[in-house]
């Protein structure tokens, strides 16, 4: 097993070797063929009756750099937090994360996936799927003759 | 020359506040804190020094304007191993997408004077 070696950082606190620690796991559990993402994106799935929202903290990434795809039934959030390179100084602490990120999610049936929503705001990406118009609980009248 | 121009000194974890991640930048100019803070909508981010503390606060509120509660805040703090290095009275702090960066300049050092000397 090859380990990256990372240079001592005197500052850096237990969270950094956290990190390095999630991104060895999720190389080993990864799907194979799906580029393992390095900047970590906290990710939340809350469903309600009438569909599922998907919220991403994305701190620092320009709207314009989040792809949202549909393929199939397959939802694919990516995007990237570009690293700024400034040059004539150093960091004194340097926590957080860089890179690309990446995230699929498979929805169901009852879910309308071209009627999707999608914002991003102070750093969130709020994307809404609601359900088929049929797959909601809906009233069924009950005629009488 | 001393180039450790903060102490890391984070209190003990309150029940209110998350930790979030920052970044600490130091050139000849300022000292540049950058701090992510996703959720935080303007108005809703404090940036205060006292006493040699830097303190970074920012507030997530969820639900619509009249009925907005704040859902969890962030917060870290600071201390300047040395104020006095710092024009304290120019710190700015600019709140975008999500990232507050907060900007302590440096005073400027005195400039090396030179004395002519006259000859008699």
């Amino acid at each position: 097993m090859l380990v990256q070696v990372q240079e001592r950082r005197p500052r850096a606190d237990v969270r950094g070797l956290e990190q390095h620690v999630d991104r060895i796991l999720r190389g080993f559990f990864a799907d194979p063929g799906v580029p393992v993402p390095s900047a970590s994106s906290n990710f939340e799935v809350t469903p309600d009756k009438d569909g599922i929202t998907v919220r991403a903290d994305v701190p620092g990434v320009e709207p314009s750099a989040i792809n949202i795809a549909v393929n199939d039934r397959a939802l694919t959030i990516s995007g990237e937090r570009t690293a700024e390179n400034p040059s004539n100084g150093k960091y004194q602490l340097r926590e957080r994360s860089y890179g690309k990120f990446s995230r699929t999610f498979y929805l169901s049936d009852d879910l309308d996936a071209g009627a999707i929503d999608a914002q991003c705001r102070n750093g969130v990406l709020t994307v809404r799927i609601p359900k088929r118009p049929e797959a909601k609980p809906r009233q069924i009248e009950v005629k009488t003759s | 020359m001393d180039t450790q121009e903060l102490v890391r000194n984070d209190p003990p974890a309150q029940v209110d506040y998350l930790r979030t991640d920052v970044d600490i930048f130091e050139d000849d100019q300022a000292l540049c804190i950058a701090a992510d803070l996703p959720g935080v909508a303007p108005g809703h981010a404090e940036v205060s020094l006292d006493d040699g503390y830097l303190t970074v606060i920012g507030r997530v509120e969820s639900g619509t304007s009249g009925a907005a509660h704040v859902t969890h805040a962030y917060r870290r703090r600071f201390a300047l191993s040395d104020p006095t290095r710092f024009d304290t009275e120019h710190i700015s702090a600019v709140l975008r997408l999500g990232v507050l960066e907060v900007r302590l300049p440096k005073v400027e050092k005195a400039k090396p004077r030179h004395i002519a000397v006259t000859v008699n």
